[in-house]
């Protein structure tokens, strides 16, 4: 009888602890603060890790969702191709150093940039942890890009020394954008599991698949002429006043490492800004 | 006392290693961005599976499924103890549920 009502007590009191526990961790202040030590501790196992992965990730194509003899047969009919454009490639790399020194310049002029590491990815979301924060001057809505240029996210939460990157493929994230050569207007529309797709395309706009996809700087979110990816499967339907079409995001998270978060005059109009904040809150 | 502490550092350092693999190494592979991974992920599985291969008069489970739940709290977009309490339930079902009425064999 003495054992069992101890043995209840046990129970109890441990049941009591873990409700606690999760009480005290859902006080946001709390949450924060615990959320970052624990980032804190396992950053730079986790680092690591994560450049193990991306270097298994660029090696191993098993789970990359796609046959060996399927790759191989697209790699070839890439191969064909590839000799023609390289005489173009050659005569337009002069000119393109050219004005890439100039979108260069002017990016950094216009944003201070601040490199950071990615240490992991939040559970069922498109949202990285990296290794910056508030102690870094990183906010809320500060958008991210990659060493290419290409638009990652932006940042949606930040702790001491970490902040949350949103994906621009994570689900319900959307922003004006602007296709191919003839700037086709359209809205990117994140999916979820790293999948995206846009929309809002006129029926009568020419859409090919491996058309560039670029911010449109509509909206506050990003600014103009980013790249967020490219064209891959174009969906029409005669009943459909507008077209999609699936698109490939220009930043790759299995290959990344590290991102680039501008820090300096952020776009977002403090109207989106406040909206974000409030939103996270 | 000593060898159940000893196992418990083992399957503690087993659930961190899965934890790290979850969260910094899985990502880098298409395979895994599915909805069903948020489910059938590297803590949960080996979690249930502890569970029902473990004696019923053990209580290890469920040290291990407030560890896992833990884990996976600090990386979900979900409020803190999601995770702790769906892993604690799952221990629960199988003690008093599933070990009940089946019999299975116990490993450990």
């Amino acid at each position: 009888m003495k054992a069992n009502f101890s043995k209840k007590w046990k129970v109890a009191l441990a049941i009591t602890g873990v409700a606690g526990v999760i009480l005290a961790l859902n006080i946001p202040a709390v949450n924060a603060q615990f959320k970052n030590a624990a980032f804190a501790a396992l950053a730079e196992i986790q680092k690591n890790v994560w450049a193990a992965g991306a270097s298994a990730g660029e090696s191993l194509p098993v789970f990359a969702g796609e046959s060996l003899a399927e790759e191989n047969r697209r790699l070839r009919a890439q191969a064909s191709g590839f000799w023609v454009q390289q005489a173009q490639i050659d005569a337009l790399k002069k000119e393109n150093e050219f004005l890439r020194q100039g979108l260069n310049l002017e990016l950094e002029k216009e944003f201070d940039l601040k490199l950071a590491n990615i240490a992991g990815k939040i559970l069922a979301r498109d949202i990285l942890i990296i290794d910056k924060g508030a102690h870094d001057m990183i906010a809320p809505g500060m958008m991210a890009i990659d060493s290419q240029k290409a638009v990652v996210g932006k940042v949606i939460k930040t702790y001491d020394n970490f902040s949350e990157i949103q994906l621009i493929t994570d689900k319900d994230f959307s922003f004006d954008i602007s296709i191919g050569e003839n700037a086709i207007g359209g809205l990117f529309r994140g999916l979820g599991g790293l999948n995206a797709e846009i929309g809002l395309v006129p029926r009568d706009a020419a859409l090919a698949p491996g058309q560039r996809v670029y911010t449109s700087g509509l909206g506050g979110i990003f600014p103009a002429g980013l790249l967020a990816g490219a064209v891959k499967e174009i969906r029409q339907n005669d009943v459909e006043t507008f077209q999609t079409a699936a698109i490939a995001p220009a930043f790759d998270v299995a290959a990344a490492r590290q991102v680039f978060v501008a820090v300096g005059k952020h776009p977002m109009d403090s109207a989106l800004s406040a909206e974000i904040n409030g939103g996270n809150d | 006392m000593a060898e159940m502490i000893k196992k418990l550092i083992l399957i503690a350092a087993a659930v961190i290693a899965l934890f790290l693999l979850q969260t910094s190494f899985a990502p880098h592979f298409p395979f895994f961005a599915g909805r069903w991974f948020e489910w059938a992920n590297f803590i949960t599985l080996p979690v249930v599976l502890f569970a029902l291969f473990e004696r019923r008069r053990h209580n290890l489970g469920w040290g291990l499924a407030v560890l896992g739940g833990f884990l996976l709290d600090i990386y979900s977009a979900r409020f803190f103890g999601f995770w702790m309490i769906i892993l604690l339930f799952a221990v629960l079902a199988i003690k008093l549920g599933i070990k009940k009425y089946v019999r299975l064999p116990s490993f450990w």
